[in-house]
C-alpha cells in the first residue's frame, strides 16, 4: 500500500481527539481552574499526555487565555530548560504555559521554572510520574480506547485487525502510539 | 469566508519538473479578508513526521470581497511526485484567505512522466 493510501499514516493520527475515559473537558477544565491553573497530565509513554495538552491549549485559547506550548526531550533537556524558563519570563497573568516533558528539565531548572510560574496566569504540564504538580488527570491506554481509535481511522470497524489488538498492546506495554505504528506497518505490507 | 475555489489553467493537474503552474484562485466572502495568499508546496504522508515546504507563492494583499486573480508559480527540479510504502511526497496548490480558516487544495503530479512514482507497483 502506498503511503499516502495508508489509514494509519501520521497526520491522520495527529488529527485524532484525546479519548477520555470517566473525565470530560468539562471536568478536566474545572480541575485545572480550581487548582489556580497548576495542574499536570500524568501517565506513560504513549497513552495521550501531548494530544491532550494541545487540544487543552485550543480550549483554553477559546477561554481566552493566551497559550504558550513548549515541548522538552530527553535529548537537550539542558538546553530545552533554559529556553523554557526564558520563556516563561516574558509571559504575564493572562498567560498559560503549556509545557510537555516536563520530566525532562533537570531538578533546579523545574524548582526555578515553578516559582518564576507563579507569576503567570498558568501552567499545565505533561509528565510520566505524579508529583511535579497537582495531577489533573491520569492517562492510560485500554483496549476499548484503541479499538475506538482504530474504528476511526479505518472508517467506522475495526473488524479488519481486532484480533491483533489486544496482542499488539500487551507487547507495546500499553503504547498506543507504538501500536498504530504496528498497524501502520501491517497495512503497507497490503 | 463564504467560497474559495481554485482553477488550473486548461483543467492540468499533471507537471513536469522545473515548470510553472498557472491558474486562477476565485473567492466570494460577506467581508474583505485581509489577504490571500496561494501557495504551491509539496509535503510528505506517512509513517513519520509530516514535512511540508512551500516553494513559491503569491501574496494578494487588501483583496476585495469578492474576486478573482490569475497565479503563475514556479515548479524546481525535484522532489517528484512519489509513493513508497513509507512516505509518499504530494505536491499541491493551496489557497488561503485571511484572518480565517478558509482554504482550498489541490493536489497536482510533480513528475518527468506525468505520472506518480509508484515504488510500491510490482515491476
Amino acid at each position: 500500500m502506498r503511503a499516502r493510501d495508508n489509514p494509519f499514516r501520521s497526520d491522520r493520527i495527529e488529527q485524532l481527539a484525546f479519548r477520555f475515559s470517566g473525565d470530560t473537558w468539562e471536568t478536566l477544565l474545572e480541575r485545572f481552574l480550581r487548582l489556580g491553573r497548576r495542574g499536570a497530565i500524568v501517565g506513560p509513554e504513549g497513552t495521550g499526555k501531548t494530544t491532550l495538552l494541545e487540544q487543552t491549549a485550543a480550549r483554553l485559547t477559546d477561554l481566552g487565555y493566551r497559550t504558550a506550548l513548549l515541548r522538552l526531550t530527553a535529548d537537550d533537556a539542558r538546553q530545552s530548560a533554559a529556553r523554557v524558563r526564558k520563556h516563561a519570563a516574558r509571559l504575564g497573568r493572562s498567560d498559560v504555559l503549556l509545557l510537555d516533558g516536563a520530566d525532562h528539565m533537570p531538578r533546579l531548572s523545574w524548582l526555578r521554572l515553578r516559582q518564576a510560574a507563579s507569576r503567570i496566569g498558568g501552567l499545565l504540564i505533561t509528565s510520566h510520574r505524579p508529583g511535579l504538580l497537582p495531577t489533573i488527570i491520569e492517562t492510560a491506554a485500554s483496549l476499548s480506547v484503541v479499538r475506538d481509535i482504530v474504528a476511526e481511522l479505518l472508517g467506522g470497524s475495526c473488524a479488519a485487525v481486532e484480533s491483533v489488538l489486544p496482542e499488539l498492546l500487551a507487547r507495546r506495554g500499553g503504547n498506543v502510539r507504538l501500536v498504530l505504528r504496528d498497524l501502520y506497518d501491517i497495512y503497507a505490507r497490503l | 469566508m463564504n467560497e474559495m475555489s481554485l482553477e488550473l489553467e486548461d483543467g492540468r493537474t499533471s507537471f513536469r519538473p522545473s515548470e510553472q503552474v498557472a491558474g486562477t484562485v476565485m473567492w466570494v466572502s460577506d467581508e474583505a479578508p485581509r489577504r490571500i495568499r496561494v501557495e504551491l508546496l509539496w509535503s510528505t504522508g506517512g509513517k513519520g513526521t509530516v514535512d511540508e515546504k512551500v516553494v513559491d507563492f503569491l501574496e494578494i494583499p487588501s483583496p476585495p470581497a469578492r474576486g478573482n486573480a490569475a497565479f503563475r508559480l514556479q515548479l524546481p527540479d525535484q522532489p517528484w511526485t512519489f509513493s513508497g510504502k513509507l512516505v509518499s511526497v504530494i505536491w499541491a496548490v493551496r489557497a488561503v484567505a485571511e484572518p480565517g480558516e478558509a482554504q482550498v487544495y489541490t493536489e497536482i503530479i510533480v513528475s518527468p512522466t506525468g505520472r506518480e512514482i509508484d515504488l510500491t507497483a510490482p515491476p
